[in-house]
């Protein structure tokens, strides 16, 4: 499988780096904006900021969402519609090697998306708690420090717990998505309408997994509580900023049976996958 | 000689429609087989189902007396009737391809067969012409010590000098331990290697034997057979 992780990886190196010079240009030229801003103290929503911001916080933040899918399903339409599809098809690897290396290189691809741009928006946010003269905050680099450590280490448990939320979420969806476009190419050749059913297929499938997992979510009272902490702060005054230091913390339940339904449920639909690529797909 | 392919009445159908019907074929080692029809006859659709990427409906066949199509695909290299490289693959990155993953492939042997193609490891797929990509997928089918090699219309779309040498290699790396199919509709310029030929119309197989049987028999050449027995289609 590690072979099918390596040339996947190699396969996506191009978009990999096309799209991550687009999120540091991007996201550089708004921090030029902030930063003339900052050097003004105009404390102004600058015409520069106002068309730099939404662009850069915007292409960053939906590219990450469709790549949250596209990378889950491990990119399987390349897989499946390509002449290269002869190549990776005619190799002597069973079914789910070939879309377990191409789900685990997804991920891998989708973590360097999510974390660079995790790193780019922080950093606007550490200009914007300087722009916004909030006393503690020397220079940008303790305003950076101070956001990380409150995300990373007065908040580690729950950001644990959301990342493991979140992971299950993108294997159970990336696996569905996977799973009807190979099932949908089983069925019809042409790409266009193989896809139109496939989307299809997700949504309708997608609705009847959330209607259950929403009835297993109420039945069973299984639930992981996730505590955002917000007393420690010290100079962070975001949740003043938010609602005027009336509230420290906060705790949500997270219920616990749908995502281990989801898990269940990619699974099962990982093994079909497999089967329907070794056994169905014709090219 | 061993027993390299044999097809029992293989057969494939889309809905009412059949691409193949009952094909049965014996192939033994060190033969090469030339498989000749029109276009849309079934060719390719033989060769699919042999290399694993298309499933028959009905019949059976075995490589090296191996039914598992998985291991198959182990037993076969395939070279398809289009470039299935990937575009930002220079030759050097597709011969370590092959290496990674096929255990019969022979890394020092596609390094020669690569210089007597006239190919630098750094010529990247996409900025290869026709011809190269065509020299540059035999090269990697050849590479391999594999028991039934299956080549797809192989001199297709090449010039002639190219062709020549796509010829060369064939006999080349020919060996007495396996076997090769070589679907074509350019007889002339492959008969001479062939050992064995099938023609195959609207998925039936209507006529195979011995290349050089055949030609003494009818009196003609497999071409002006081909010629004869396809004119009307």
């Amino acid at each position: 499988m590690k072979e099918i992780i390596k040339y996947q990886l190699k396969a996506r190196k191009g978009a990999i780096q096309l799209l991550l010079a687009i999120f540091g240009i991007l996201n550089a030229a708004a921090w030029a904006a902030e930063i003339q801003a900052l050097a003004h103290r105009t404390n102004e929503f600058t015409p520069m900021l106002a068309f730099w911001i939404p662009i850069s916080v915007g292409v960053t933040v939906c590219t990450v969402i469709v790549m949250f899918f596209l990378c889950g399903a491990g990119h399987v339409d390349a897989l499946l519609y390509k002449d290269t599809s002869y190549l990776m098809l005619t190799i002597p690897r069973r079914g789910w090697q070939i879309l377990g290396g191409r789900f685990i290189a997804g991920l891998i691809e989708f973590l360097i998306y999510a974390v660079t741009a995790g790193v780019l928006l922080s950093i606007h946010l550490a200009i914007g708690l300087l722009m916004g003269e909030n006393p503690g905050f020397t220079n940008f680099f303790t305003a950076l420090g101070t956001s990380y450590y409150q995300v990373f280490i007065v908040n580690a448990e729950a950001v644990i717990t959301l990342t493991l939320v979140i992971l299950s979420v993108y294997a159970s969806s990336g696996i569905l998505l996977t799973t009807v476009t190979v099932a949908s190419r089983t069925l019809v050749k042409n790409r266009g309408i193989s896809t139109a059913i496939g989307v299809a297929l997700f949504v309708i499938v997608t609705n009847w997994i959330l209607k259950f997992a929403t009835f297993l979510g109420t039945t069973l009272d299984l639930a992981i509580p996730v505590r955002f902490r917000l007393e420690n702060a010290g100079p962070f005054r975001i949740a003043d900023a938010i609602h005027t230091g009336t509230i420290t913390s906060k705790t949500f339940e997270i219920p616990l049976a749908p995502f281990i339904l989801f898990l269940l449920l990619a699974a099962a639909l990982f093994a079909l996958s497999s089967w329907l690529l070794e056994k169905k797909v014709e090219l | 000689m061993a027993v390299i392919l044999e097809t029992y009445s293989l057969s494939k159908s889309y809905f009412k429609k059949s691409a193949l019907a009952g094909i049965d074929l014996k192939l033994e080692s060190g033969r090469i087989l030339g498989l000749m029809g029109p276009n849309g006859s079934g060719k390719t659709t033989l060769l699919k189902i042999l290399a694993g990427l298309l499933k028959q409906s009905a019949g059976a066949y075995t490589v090296a007396g191996e039914t598992d199509s998985n291991r198959i695909k182990g037993l076969v290299s395939f070279l398809p009737d289009r470039n299935t490289l990937y575009p930002w693959m220079t030759a050097a990155d597709a011969i370590a391809f092959y290496a990674d993953f096929f255990e019969d492939f022979d890394r020092a042997k596609a390094n020669d067969m690569l210089s007597f193609m006239k190919l630098e490891p750094t010529h990247r797929v996409k900025a290869m012409s026709k011809g190269m990509i065509e020299k540059l997928n035999l090269t990697l089918a050849f590479s391999r010590r594999a028991k039934l090699f299956l080549l797809d219309e192989p001199l297709g779309g090449v010039d002639p000098v190219a062709r020549e040498r796509i010829v060369s290699t064939i006999i080349k790396t020919w060996t007495e331990d396996s076997a090769i199919i070589i679907s074509t509709h350019l007889v002339n310029d492959v008969e001479q290697i062939f050992n064995d030929v099938a023609f195959i119309d609207e998925g039936k197989l209507i006529l195979s034997g011995d290349a050089e049987a055949l030609r003494t028999e009818r009196g003609k050449s497999i071409d002006k057979l081909y010629l004869d027995i396809f004119e009307d289609r």
